[in-house]
């Protein structure tokens, strides 16, 4: 990445950091209100050992609820595809299956599934689930057609459409979509975390939230935002290795 | 084996485009298929590839042809190359189609080597020329099991100095290629270099009205005068 890509966001960060500490310092808040960055960076430091172990019970779930999500996003694109009568009833279902909070359904999933692993996963899959089924049907939608036609003249049966032509045809889409997935997925872990859970960040967020522990707390928050950040930037790795024309 | 078109007609919603075509192609013939943009010479290969409904009867060696088949294969205007395969991925594509990736393999690797595309292999189709691009899409074609190649205007999209030297590198590659061909195309040169037998789509509906040898020194006035007569 260029430097000049990178620089102006830094240089917005610490102007915004430097503004915050001076702000702070200047009204003299008291920590259980709002911490300065700099007590923020000194939990960081202090809480470290708790925040990585819960940070990898974390980020577990969330490579779970991921891995459904594409694998099922993919399965019903494809679907809704092949299907158009499929697609027609399926849509404003999809559609509206994102228009309910996923912490009014976080409870049920804690009632149907109990307090381990699962509901978090679905949490994580439930909203990462519609951007890739969205990103991929809309991608193969805009297959070229030319290319199926050729392939068509050259006797291909529909499986090999969509392996040779469609499914490649629907990668960049799927990447976008999947950038847009991996974004909401650790929020998805952290909500089904707050609702039950013994660990993970949700879990350590609201045990130093009842401490008054603000600082602490926005110290998780910014782990939670590296995280996001990581796997966004796990994705364009992975995009680059797998989209190379 | 020979290819025989008897008494084609075809065309699009009810109108009709080609009438009462016949035409016969010998083994290791080129034929090309002249006359002027929109005249139904597309619409033509389009019946012979099945994707244009069409009556009428083509046979092949006196077996009847319906729909796409291995005898027959069609090359596009545009050489239509998925911009995801490597050039190796690209021409291995109609064995990829059926299955037969792998062993078609190395007769892909010493066809891209004939074709001058040596060292491109690993390459994407964006990192190519436009001569490169058809030059695949010719390994492509040659690499299908079909005996007859249905070229519809294959040079068109290039530069007339990438055009002319593709023309001659074609003339060169018809027997390595081992294929017979049935060329469209609106050039008359090119028709005349490249095919041994030249027939002129004219009319409407179309129809085949005129034919002509490549190797008569005069073909080239004899095609023009033909074309623009009344």
């Amino acid at each position: 990445m260029h430097t000049s890509r990178i620089l102006p966001p830094i240089f917005v960060i610490i102007g915004v950091f430097v503004l915050w500490e001076a702000l702070v310092r200047a009204m003299d808040m008291p920590s259980y209100v709002l911490p300065a960055p700099s007590a923020i960076a000194a939990a960081l430091g202090r809480d470290f050992s708790a925040l990585a172990k819960h940070g990898l019970v974390t980020l577990g779930e969330t490579g779970f609820g991921l891995a459904f999500a594409i694998v099922g996003g993919v399965l019903l694109a494809v679907l809704m595809d092949a299907l158009p009568s499929f697609r027609r009833a399926a849509y404003p279902l999809l559609i509206a299956s994102q228009t309910i909070p996923i912490i009014i359904l976080a409870p049920l999933f804690i009632i149907y599934f109990g307090f381990g692993l699962t509901p978090k996963v679905i949490c994580v899959a439930l909203m990462c689930f519609f951007p890739v089924a969205v990103g991929v049907s809309d991608g193969m939608a805009r297959t070229d057609a030319r290319l199926m036609n050729l392939l068509r003249s050259f006797g291909a049966k529909p499986l090999r459409l969509y392996v040779l032509c469609k499914l490649p045809a629907a990668m960049p889409s799927f990447f976008s979509s999947l950038r847009v997935a991996v974004t909401y997925s650790v929020t998805g872990a952290v909500v089904g975390e707050w609702l039950s859970s013994d660990s993970g960040l949700g879990f350590y967020m609201l045990r130093v939230k009842n401490a008054y522990r603000i600082d602490s707390v926005l110290a998780c928050v910014l782990v939670i935002a590296v995280l996001s950040l990581l796997l966004n930037g796990l994705v364009r790795v992975l995009q680059r290795i797998c989209i190379r024309y | 084996m020979t290819l025989e078109i008897r008494k084609l007609c075809a065309g699009y919603g009810g109108e009709r485009v080609l009438e009462n075509i016949n035409l016969t192609i010998a083994d290791g013939e080129f034929v090309s298929v002249l006359g002027k943009s929109g005249c139904g010479k597309s619409t033509l290969l389009g019946a012979l590839a099945g994707t244009v409904p069409y009556e009428g009867a083509v046979l092949c060696d006196g077996f009847p042809l319906c729909g796409p088949s291995e005898t027959l294969i069609y090359m596009p205007q545009d050489d239509l190359l998925f911009p995801w395969l490597t050039v190796l991925e690209n021409a291995l594509l109609y064995p990829a189609v059926h299955g037969k990736k792998r062993e078609n393999r190395e007769r892909a690797m010493r066809l891209l080597r004939e074709f001058g595309l040596s060292g491109y292999e690993r390459r994407y189709p964006s990192k190519l020329s436009g001569g490169q691009r058809q030059r695949v899409a010719f390994a492509r074609t040659a690499l299908s099991p079909a005996a007859f190649m249905l070229l519809d205007e294959p040079f068109a999209a290039l530069d007339p100095v990438t055009r002319s030297e593709l023309r001659v590198w074609l003339q060169k590659q018809r027997s390595r290629l081992g294929k017979s061909a049935i060329f469209v195309t609106h050039d008359i040169d090119e028709a005349i270099e490249i095919t041994d037998r030249v027939l002129v789509l004219r009319g409407r509906p179309a129809a085949l009205d005129g034919e002509f040898r490549t190797d008569d020194p005069k073909a080239r006035v004899r095609i023009f005068e033909y074309l623009h007569e009344k």
